[in-house]
Order: structure tokens, then sequence, then C-alpha cells
């Protein structure tokens, strides 16, 4: 009896300590925002002229087909992610949008001009390519006093704005240096700075912190999170937790296709999902049973290798607070812990289910579809193996 | 109607692309060999010009003596000087000083091609880098096109004139005997000659650049293209007069025009040479206009 009074204590000790951390969160995002790095917001899209407008675009390099016929609308101030797997187009994507590409079908505008209409575009499009080298014989400030200077800024205020943007990217001590002395990630803050230049409206990056160290990679971001809702910007990144953290949209292309575009919170069913992470045991079928019976819940799964239980919500389930609230209690009776509790699916389970890679497939586990299987407790498991689901 | 290209953004890639191309490689390369070979020809003429002065005895020994068939020879079969005709050798050898006159057309004959040395890389190294995306959301493809070859005619102009104007200081210098309007007006057709007849080979190596993309393959194309019509046409135009028009696809055939005494041929020759490069230029905006680059 003292040992159970114990464990209860101790039960209640971490769901503590998992509420202070979930409010300093809240208060170190009030922070950011206080200091000028928004919070995440519902993507602020300005009405009018989409940003981007992708019709029916085909590009082939011979008879390779990369892009196979897709369409993508931007509107103007959302931060989209651009996801796909290695060799699905997003590069090449990119090229197009940014007009280094000829697509040989379809029609492409950015701010409503063709992209190869720099006379109209100049100032308003910046790019970050991936492959693109520097200059080799001029100097780091040179080339981005160069690019300012293109950009309409002259003399004194070329020099100012290549200054600001090294600072931006954390160069401020390499003016001096040359290519050929930079490290890779130095390289990549160079190719960073120059397309924060002035104050384009659309900023295509193609994946901005490959390759920097943690600290440089957080600087990145926090500088896209801070442009969120005043310019377009589309992030490429194989880092889907990145994405999913700074992005208010993405875009998932595979095999030249967009398989899937919209808002991040409908895409990983933010308000439609719930996972829980339950350690300590696994808790028995009658325990799914009740959550699954109860009020605005569709269906339950588990995965009892890593103690993942999803619950998927109806559309018109009560907030998700209080299933958290309900789930939260149930497990407590059980005397079982609590290790993450996540709303909505990760962008990387998307991710993998989307474009069909065996992604985290773990053990069966309870649930339906399929119902109580063969694996587990008497009642069973089963159902999710894994993707697709 | 405005003018089709941003003057402004054009100048300004050639001004940044100039510094660049000072430190390249193949502005190194050119700076080197254009200084090493122009420099020991102008050495050369400066210690031989006391006897090479204006109505030179060249042209008073009778036509049957030794000197004379010597000099018949060259004019006949050696390169250069068989690609000018008599009226213009009599021309350079009688009434400038022939010193001059035979670093003119050795000039004439080998500064073309080494500025194929110099601007093999404009274009191809930014497309084989790709450093031109840095460049592109910044400025029209066309901007930078120009921009570019102008940077490559800075800087011979640059390293031309300097040494022109060294060696005519020589020249002026030692061959005291000579007229100094003599030497000078003549040193200034001399540069004036060489940077014409090297303009259109820059903008030949443009557009091979915009065709090809990559600096080696540039470079082995034009001076493979531009060694087998001199060579290939040299040899045609032997066989048969017609077979010279293969020449004219080069300004190879032309710049010898330079070397006439009448200011019409001087004239003719500047023209083609500004068609040659329109041309060359035009072909390669076709290619880079649409280019993926």
């Amino acid at each position: 009896m003292t040992d159970d009074l114990k464990q209860a204590e101790e039960e209640l000790r971490k769901a503590q300590e998992k509420l202070a951390e979930a409010q300093k969160k809240a208060q170190q995002t009030q922070q950011k925002a206080q200091a000028g790095v928004k919070p995440k917001p519902k993507a602020k899209k300005k009405k009018g002229t989409l940003a981007i407008d992708v019709q029916g675009l085909r590009f082939s390099y011979g008879n390779l087909e990369i892009l196979k016929g897709f369409d993508l609308k931007v509107a103007q101030g959302e931060t989209l992610g651009f996801v796909g797997p290695n060799g699905a187009g997003k590069t090449t994507s990119f090229s197009v949008i940014a007009g280094f590409l000829m697509p040989n079908k379809g029609e492409v505008k950015v701010l409503g001009h063709s992209p190869w209409d720099t006379a109209n575009l100049k100032g308003k499009l910046s790019v970050l390519p991936q492959d693109a080298q520097l200059i080799a014989n001029v100097g780091i400030h040179g080339q981005l006093v160069f690019f300012a200077e293109l950009l309409g800024y002259s003399g004194k205020e070329a020099d100012e704005e290549a200054l600001r943007v090294l600072e931006l990217v954390g160069l401020a001590d390499h003016v001096k240096k040359f290519p050929g002395h930079l490290s890779h990630g130095m390289a990549k803050r160079t190719g960073l700075a120059q397309a924060f230049i002035g104050s384009p409206d659309v900023v295509l990056l193609d994946e901005p912190t490959a390759g920097l160290d943690p600290f440089a990679a957080k600087q990145i971001r926090d500088l896209i999170a801070s442009m969120r809702g005043e310019r377009t910007v589309v992030v490429s990144s194989h880092n889907l937790a990145e994405i999913q953290d700074i992005c208010t949209d993405v875009a998932l292309i595979h095999q030249g296709q967009i398989i899937k575009h919209g808002d991040i919170d409908s895409f990983t069913e933010k308000d439609n999902q719930l996972r829980v992470q339950i350690r300590g045991g696994v808790p028995p079928v009658p325990f799914f049973q009740s959550i699954e019976t109860s009020g605005g819940v569709r269906d339950v799964q588990y995965e009892p290798h890593l103690g993942w239980m999803t619950v998927n919500l109806l559309p018109d389930a009560p907030p998700a607070d209080e299933v958290i609230k309900m789930i939260v209690g149930k497990v407590f009776e059980l005397g079982l812990s609590l290790g993450e509790i996540q709303r909505g699916t990760s962008l990387e389970d998307v991710f993998m289910q989307l474009t069909g890679h065996p992604g985290q497939a773990g053990p069966a586990g309870y649930g339906p579809p399929g119902g109580y299987g063969s694996h587990g407790p008497p009642g069973g498991y089963g159902g999710r193996g894994g993707p697709p689901r | 109607m405005g003018v089709p290209v941003n003057l402004k953004d054009m100048l300004i890639v050639t001004r940044f692309d100039y510094r660049n191309l000072v430190r390249s490689g193949p502005g190194v390369i050119f700076l080197v060999v254009y200084l090493f070979v122009v420099v020991q020809l102008g050495a050369i003429s400066i210690d031989l010009i006391p006897f090479g002065a204006k109505e030179s005895p060249m042209c008073k020994l009778p036509d049957d003596s030794a000197p004379t068939k010597v000099k018949d020879k060259l004019q006949r079969n050696i390169p250069p000087f068989s690609n000018v005709s008599p009226e213009a050798w009599r021309f350079l050898e009688c009434e400038r000083p022939v010193v001059m006159s035979v670093f003119f057309l050795i000039a004439l004959f080998v500064v073309p091609f080494l500025v194929l040395l110099l601007s093999f890389n404009q274009v191809a190294g930014y497309l084989h880098r790709k450093s031109i995306r840095y460049i592109l959301p910044k400025t029209g493809r066309l901007e930078l096109y120009l921009g570019l070859f102008l940077s490559n005619l800075k800087f011979f102009t640059i390293v031309s004139g300097a040494v022109t104007a060294a060696v005519t200081l020589g020249w002026l210098i030692v061959g005291r005997n000579l007229e100094f309007g003599t030497v000078l007006l003549f040193s200034a057709r001399i540069f004036a000659a060489l940077w014409l007849s090297a303009v259109p080979l820059i903008a030949f190596m443009s557009m091979m650049a915009a065709m090809v993309g990559k600096p080696t393959g540039t470079f082995f194309l034009g001076v493979g293209f531009y060694l087998a019509v001199d060579i290939i046409g040299g040899l045609m135009s032997r066989q048969s007069q017609y077979a010279k028009v293969f020449f004219y696809v080069l300004p190879l055939e032309a710049k010898y025009w330079f070397a006439y005494p009448s200011l019409g041929h001087f004239l003719g020759a500047a023209v083609l040479m500004v068609c040659y490069t329109a041309a060359y230029l035009a072909i390669g905006w076709a290619f880079l206009r649409r280019r993926n680059v």
C-alpha cells in the first residue's frame, strides 16, 4: 500500500514537472515574440496576386522526366516547407520557379510575372540555390556589395547592406575572407546572406540549414521564422522537424508530383489526432476500449514497442485539451506513467506514409481496422504495423 | 522605345567581373603570356629599330638581289607576311619604319589568338560553377552576358594599351632617326588594329561559352576551331580562291586589311570586325537567353 502511494506520488510529481515544462515553453514562446521572433501564427496570407502560381509544370532532362505536371499555389505571406525524398524534384522545381530552368510544359508565375522577367521581379524574388558556388576571386563582402548594387543600392548603401546581411548570418567577423577560405557552412551562410539583401517579397531557400552547425542552423531558423507573415518564404529541407517548426504550410513532392499541400496543422492532423506515450507497462485492452468509446473519439491505435497510443478524433470531438485530460486521468488510474503528448502526428510520419517509405514501422499494435489481432495481450493487438496507415 | 538592356546593371557587372578577372587563372595566364610574347617582340623590335628606319634600304634593292628574293619568298609563303597584299607590304616596308611593321604583322598574327586564352572563361566560368544562379534573380541574362563581354574587353584594352605604350616609348627613345609623329601615329594604328582584331574573338569565345557552358570545353572547342579554320582555310585557299571564303568564318583574313595604307581599307576592316562581333554576340545570346543554367 505504501509502495502504491509512493508510486502515485512519484507520478504526480512527474505530471507536475511536465506541466511546469509546458508552462516554461509557453513563456519562452512569449519571450521570443517580444524579442521579435514571431511565434508560429496562423499564416497571415495576403489576398490578391499569388506569390507563386505553378500550373501543369513538366520538366525533363533528356528522356528523364523529373517534374510530371504539378500545380502549386503559394499565397503571399505563406511560409511553405517543400519536402520530398531525394530525387523527388525539389531542387528542379526551385530552379524552374527561380527562372534557372525552362519548363518543358506548364506555366510558372512569381508575383504574377514569369520568373524570366527579371526587370519586373528585380528585388522582389531572392533565391538560395543549393549547389551554386560563390565567385572565386572576389571577397565575400565584395560579392555582397556587387549583389546589393545590382538591386539598386549605391556605393555606401551597398556596403552597409552587405555588412548588415553578413551580420545577420553571423559572418561579421569574416568580412575580408575569400570563398576559398570559407568552410562549407560559412559558404552556405554567405549564400544565405545574399538571399536576404534588400527586402524581397518571395524568398526561395533550397536546404538553407544543410551543413550548418546546430547554432548556425538555429540562427537561420529564427531568421526565417522572423519573416513569417511578412514575406513569402519557401524552404526546402530534409529536416522535417525544422519544417514543422518554422513553416505554416507544407507541400510534399514525390516522384515529380505534389502529392499533398496544405497548412501544417491539417497536414499533421493537429486537430484530429492525439498521440500519447504511455510508460511503465502495457495498458490492458479495456483501457483502450474505454477511450475508444469516449465521446468524440473515432478510434485508438497502439504501438507497444514504443508505447505510443494514437487517438483519432471525430470532427465533433470536444476540445483536445479535454480529451488529453481524460486520457491522462485514465493512465494514472492504471498506475502507469506518461512519456510525451503530441497533438497531431509528426510531419515525419506523414512523410513516411505518403512516400511509401518503410518508416517507424514496428511490431503490430492495438487497434482497428483489423480489430484486435494475434499479438499482444488477450483480446489482441493488431492493426497498426506500419505505413500505409 | 527604351533601350532593351539595363546599362547601369551591365556596367556594374563589368566592374565586378573585371576585379574577378584580374585575379582569375585565365586573366593571369593571359597577362603572363601576353606580356612575354608582346614584350619580347617589342624588345627585339626596339633593338632593331635603328636598322629599320622609314624608307628602309630594302625598298631600294634591285628586284633580283638575294635579300629581295628572300623577302619575296617570305611574303609569298610565311604567315603573317603572306597574309598581306604587295600593296600593303610596300606601304609597311617603305613608308613606315619596317621593324614596326614587322612587329605589327606578327602581333596581328599572334595577339588575337592569345585573346582566346583570356576570354574562354567569361560566361562558362559562371555557368559551370553555377555562380550565375546568385546573379540572375538580381539582373537580366543580357546585362550579365554583355557585362562579362565588356569586362574582358576592358581587361584586354588596359593590358594591350599599356604594353603598346611601353613598346612605343622604347621605339621613340631608341629610334632617334625616326620621326616622332610617324612613330606615334603608326603605334596608334597598331593598337587600334590589334584592339579591333581582338574584339570579335572575345565575342566569339562568349558565343562558344554560351553554347558549351564549361570552361575547358569552351577553351578546347574555341581554340580548336580557330586553329582548324586557320590551317584548313590556309591549305584550302592554296587550292582554290573560292575556298578563301572559309577563312571568313573567323576574322582571320579580314584583320590584315588593317595593314593597307588607305583609310578606306582600315575603316572597312573596322566595320567588318564590328559585324563579326555583333554576329557572334547575337548567336551566343540566342543560346544563353533560353539556356538552362
